[in-house]
């Protein structure tokens, strides 16, 4: 699988006292391009997610594939609590509360009519993500697309579940296929074993942002199942 | 009933998230929605949920009058007053 990355954006939150992540760029949240009113509603969830994908993706229409593990769990989470003591739930965290409502959202706001997929898959999500990335580049659904992916902390009843680093992160990048000559990344699937605690383990989207960043020629990136080399290839 | 008016302009403010806006900003006679302070259909839900918790008023969704009361927070303060137990 190979492809080209032209635009990319991280953000990670602040103050993290974690190995690796002083390579990733700080940078404020700029959401001045959201309507005051439109604003308020967002969880910092969504607001990660629109910040990145607006660096990227500027003005111009693109077909979107958004990734999350969990999506916005701590208002999910929120929603359950309130369930549970059969108290009426927020409509407006109700309605925000779906896995695509990120995307929506920014397609709302952007006037961004293109194609827009979202995507769970465990702690391979943002690998699913690009695979089916360049699924769709490659029988040519779109010459160029974005890829979004964010995932919160795990809210603290549920981190006793946590098999990786807890990070709140998001990150926006624009994929499209190399033409001839130029540089270009490749993903395989290798044979791993991972000896890293899970107290250890970066989030698999957090490494892939690290080796973007470095232009690492190789780089292993792994969970606590599985692992691909992301090789760059200079043009 | 100007206590009563504040709490709600405080409710609306709060249960809303309205950045940045102080119960000075809201007229009493002020329309809520659209061309007044702006609000939308997701906001009356929001609202009408949050009135009904805070003031344990049963409100009808389907009632053309309810849309009357939500008008402004002049008449929230006069439906809140007859109805709530």
């Amino acid at each position: 699988m190979e492809f080209v990355v032209d635009n990319f954006s991280v953000w990670i939150a602040p103050e993290q006292q974690i190995s690796g992540l002083e390579s990733l760029p700080y940078q404020d949240l700029d959401l001045s391009w959201v309507a005051p009113m439109q604003r308020r509603r967002l969880s910092p969830f969504m607001k990660m997610a629109l910040h990145c994908m607006r660096k990227v993706v500027g003005e111009q229409p693109l077909a979107i594939n958004f990734s999350s593990r969990h999506g916005d769990l701590p208002k999910t989470a929120g929603l359950l609590d309130a369930i549970c003591i059969q108290d009426t739930l927020s409509p407006t965290a109700f309605g925000l509360s779906v896995h695509n409502a990120a995307v929506g959202i920014f397609s709302i706001l952007n006037n961004n009519t293109a194609p827009m997929n979202a995507i769970a898959c465990g702690n391979d999500s943002i690998i699913s993500a690009l695979i089916d990335s360049y699924a769709r580049l490659h029988t040519k659904q779109c010459d160029q697309l974005m890829l979004c992916h964010v995932d919160s902390a795990l809210p603290v009843e549920y981190q006793c579940f946590a098999d990786e680093l807890q990070v709140d992160h998001s990150l926006a990048l624009s994929l499209r296929l190399a033409k001839s000559g130029e540089g270009y990344f490749s993903l395989q699937p290798i044979n791993f074993e991972p000896t890293t605690e899970p107290s250890e383990l970066l989030p698999i989207s957090i490494q892939f942002a690290i080796a973007l960043c470095n232009k690492a020629p190789k780089t292993t990136l792994f969970n606590n199942q599985r692992a691909w080399m992301l090789t760059f290839h200079a043009g | 009933m100007s206590e009563l008016k504040n709490k709600i302009k405080l409710l609306i403010i709060n249960s809303l998230d309205l950045e940045d806006m102080t119960i000075a900003d809201i007229e009493d006679d002020q329309p809520l929605f659209i061309d007044g302070l702006g609000l939308d259909s997701i906001d009356a839900l929001e609202l009408g949920l949050a009135i009904k918790k805070e003031f344990n008023v049963k409100i009808d969704a389907n009632s053309e009058q309810t849309k009357a009361h939500f008008a402004s927070v002049d008449a929230l303060a006069e439906f809140i007053e007859s109805n709530r137990s």
